[in-house]
């Protein structure tokens, strides 16, 4: 499923950076305008690169972009940014390069990983802060308007890049403002301003193939909440982060399953088989199939899937946070009756994600033969007779966080045969089974 | 002296037994004296280093009554039912002596022998023992070649139900040739071990073992298949990979018998404990490779004439799926393989 997974963080990450040339070097200037020549210089001094360190080696393994919001010293930048040290705080530290060159040590003090945020606090202060836009707070900035994204990109030096607001993305569950400009890996965590230089939101990730300058900025008002979030304990343990990341994707993904049900589903067509389809907005369906396969298949898979465009960042190797639901419908062509049923096993098997042994349990699979449709129609030769399977692991490091997926299929009748496959990352083991019970409910006959 | 000359008088035969009990020599007593020892001026020499030059003597009286007396051999000569020493003793029907580790026994002419066999209707007409295993053999090796035949048949069926593309023909070829050769292949080397330590090969026998192993492990195949699709068993396959290392072990415990037909408690034994050995490494093997890859259930679908498990309802599946979360938990608490480490937990 992963391979799904457009958008890009931005994060700079030690395999990525290139030889850094000695000295700043200012990206495009012939692309930038007189305001973006007056933004950036009015900016400069109060952005910060911001590396994650390695304690024993003390070589930057992560470097991304920060900006600061208070006189005092403090700054927000991305929590995945900052997330090796959170996770990890024995292990790695971090610290902020200004744009004059000075140094220092910088503590976290609050993440949202809903939304992809860090409160840090720098070891002096005295600096210029950044105010956030008032319009950009309230929603209303107006699409088209010219925005500046600032940052360091690749460790080259810090630099502003033009783009334009062009609304909230719509097919997302959090709300992530879509910028038409480009970004760079390493400008994570940095502003973008409006042309008054106040905060319109932070850069956070964009499309990482077939787009361009399609780039997300995580609105300013969740910047402006973290502010106001208790701040972790001095000295903090990864366990107590770890525990606080627990309980953040825990409540955000109550709200994402409560939304999915409340929103319910539509039923869709599939031969003599009804597969539903969430109504929520924040799903894009693509769907594809083995029609135009050569040589020509003696046996058709047309397949939906429909994906939320969220994932949750919580490590460099897990994300969470996604629902993925997939529908095929399978009509016989050619193969005899066990050949059109190896066909469709061959379709069923449920591979989810690679295996990371590191970061979830082994699955636990339950296989059973069940009723589809709805318990209270649930008689006469209409039932529908399905096979089902259920897969869970469990989030080592997370309690009460499960990697789930769920698959009814239906056997062959009148030569077609439907199923439908529900992938759950970082979900309640409660909600994920209501969830598929829910879509084993709406899986019906055509009548 | 022989006795044909004297065909008047009741026959006296004398049959002389080795170690193993097995009849080396029958001979009819004639004349009226006969010595056995080891030496050559004997009228039995007998190939036994346990017995005297000159060991004992078999006479007849003039009341025709045949006796045996021992020449003051080394080792003596012994009644052979009672382990009592020898020096002279009346020779009736079915008395026998021990002579180093020979056994002479005696047997008269109206001695009684089982009844008559009868032979097979079907090589009632065969008399020469030489045609008989021939026709044995014939027999073995058209059954050999025909369940091979069965074999390499089922497993095309097999091949064509999972056929859901265009067909290949190679994998017909692979079912037809390769199939055969490699049974072939493992019943010849079977066949060479047991030339090489018996001086027979016994091909036919070693095919027909290898062709009934593999219509098992098609059967078997077919047998979990149904069995996972009838009851939704998520350990069908394990159990098969059991029941097939099993039946690996009844293949090599009948291989080796071909060879040693003796000791089949033994042979079955060793042949047990390797496949069990060699199980316990594949099922370890697997589970640490398996655990962590991807599931890959709902694998053997059936069309839908096969019967399977009643339904259950909604409630109920999700009731069982529920029961699944504690075994999730508890593993959350154990460490993770070796080779993966967690997040740090030194704080």
């Amino acid at each position: 499923m992963r391979a799904l997974l457009l958008v890009a963080c931005l994060a700079l990450h030690t395999i990525q950076a290139h030889g850094a040339p000695a000295g700043g070097v200012r990206a495009g200037p012939e692309a930038v305008s007189a305001t973006a020549e007056a933004i950036y210089r009015d900016a400069k001094p109060r952005l910060l690169q911001i590396r994650t360190l390695l304690n024993s080696a003390s070589q930057k393994s992560s470097t991304g972009s920060g900006f600061l919001v208070s006189a005092d010293g403090l700054a927000i930048t991305n929590y995945h940014v900052v997330s090796q040290h959170a996770l990890e705080p024995q292990t790695y530290r971090m610290e902020y390069v200004s744009a004059d060159g000075s140094r220092g040590t910088l503590r976290l003090l609050a993440f949202d990983t809903v939304n992809d945020l860090a409160l840090v606090r720098l070891d002096r202060g005295g600096w210029r802060p950044f105010e956030f836009d008032a319009r950009a707070l309230a929603d209303q900035l107006p699409r088209g308007e010219r925005l500046f994204s600032l940052g360091n990109p690749l460790d080259i030096g810090f630099a502003v890049m033009e783009g334009n607001y062009s609304g909230l993305v719509e097919r997302s569950y959090n709300e992530r403002i879509h910028l038409s400009g480009p970004m760079n890996p390493g400008m994570s965590g940095g502003p973008t301003l409006t042309t008054g230089s106040k905060i319109a939101g932070i850069n956070v990730a964009k499309i990482g193939w077939g787009a361009e300058q399609v780039s997300f900025l995580v609105p300013a008002k969740f910047a402006a909440a973290l502010l106001q979030r208790p701040h972790l304990p001095e000295g903090f343990t990864g366990r107590e982060v770890r525990a606080e990341i627990g309980r953040q994707v825990n409540a955000w993904q109550a709200g994402l399953y409560k939304s999915l049900q409340d929103k319910g589903f539509k039923p869709t067509t599939a031969g003599p088989f009804r597969l539903p389809e969430s109504n929520a907005g924040y799903f894009t369906c693509w769907a594809n199939t083995n029609a135009d396969d050569k040589p020509a298949p003696r046996a058709r898979a047309d397949t939906t899937q429909c994906n939320m465009q969220n994932w949750l960042f919580i490590a460099g190797d897990l994300y969470a946070g996604n629902v993925a639901i997939q529908r095929t419908h399978f009509t016989n062509q050619s193969l005899n009756s066990f050949q059109f049923a190896n066909f469709v096993s061959g379709k069923t098997a449920m591979g989810t994600d690679r295996a990371n042994p590191k970061r979830m349990t082994p699955a636990a699979c339950h296989e059973d033969v069940a009723w589809a449709g709805a318990a209270d129609a649930a008689s006469g030769d209409d039932r529908l007779r399905v096979r089902v399977a259920w897969c869970a692991s469990a989030y080592r490091d997370f309690e009460g966080l499960y990697n789930v997926s769920f698959m009814a299929v239906a056997p062959e009748r009148d030569g077609q045969a439907a199923s439908i496959t529900v992938f759950m990352n970082g979900t309640d083991y409660a909600n994920a089974a209501a969830l598929a019970k829910r879509l084993l409910a709406e899986f019906r006959t055509g009548t | 002296m022989s006795a044909a000359q004297n065909p008047s008088i009741d026959p006296w035969w004398l049959e002389i037994r080795g170690p193993d009990a097995a009849v080396h020599t029958r001979l009819r007593l004639g004349g009226a004296s006969l010595s056995v020892g080891r030496g050559y001026g004997n009228d039995l020499v007998i190939d036994d280093a346990y017995v005297s030059p000159a060991h004992a003597r078999l006479t007849r009286d003039d009341d025709s009554q045949w006796w045996i007396e021992d020449l003051g051999s080394d080792n003596g000569t012994l009644d052979a039912r009672t382990g009592a020493p020898v020096t002279r003793a009346a020779l009736f029907d079915r008395a026998s002596f021990t002579l180093g580790r020979t056994v002479l026994e005696v047997r008269h002419g109206a001695s009684p022998v089982a009844p008559t066999l009868k032979l097979p209707a079907s090589t009632a007409g065969a008399t020469l023992p030489a045609a008989a295993a021939t026709r044995q053999l014939q027999t073995l090796g058209a059954q050999a070649a025909a369940l091979m035949l069965l074999a390499v048949l089922l497993s095309a069926v097999s091949i064509w139900m999972k056929q859901t593309g265009e067909p290949k023909l190679t994998n017909y070829v692979y079912g037809a040739v390769l199939l055969p050769l490699m049974v072939m292949g493992w019943a010849g080397a079977w066949a060479l071990v047991t030339r090489i330590l018996t001086h027979r090969a016994h091909f036919a026998r070693h095919l027909r073992i290898a062709s009934l192993s593999l219509l098992f492990l098609i059967f078997s195949e077919a047998l979990f298949k149904t069995i996972d699709y009838a009851f939704a068993w998520v350990s069908a396959s394990s159990a098969e990979n059991v029941v097939n290392w099993v039946a690996a072990a009844v293949m090599i415990t009948a291989h080796v018998r071909v060879i040693v037909p003796q000791r089949l408690g033994l042979i079955a034994g060793v042949a047990g404990v390797l496949a069990l050995a060699a199980l316990g490494l594949d099922m370890s093997m697997k589970s640490d490779r398996l655990k962590y890859q991807p599931p890959t259930i709902i694998t053997s679908l059936l069309p839908p004439v096969f019967p399977t498990k009643p339904p259950v309802s909604g409630d109920a599946l999700f009731e069982r799926i529920g029961a699944l979360k504690a075994e999730l938990d508890e593993e959350r608490r154990k460490d993770p393989p070796a080779g993966f480490n967690a997040l740090g937990d030194s704080d």
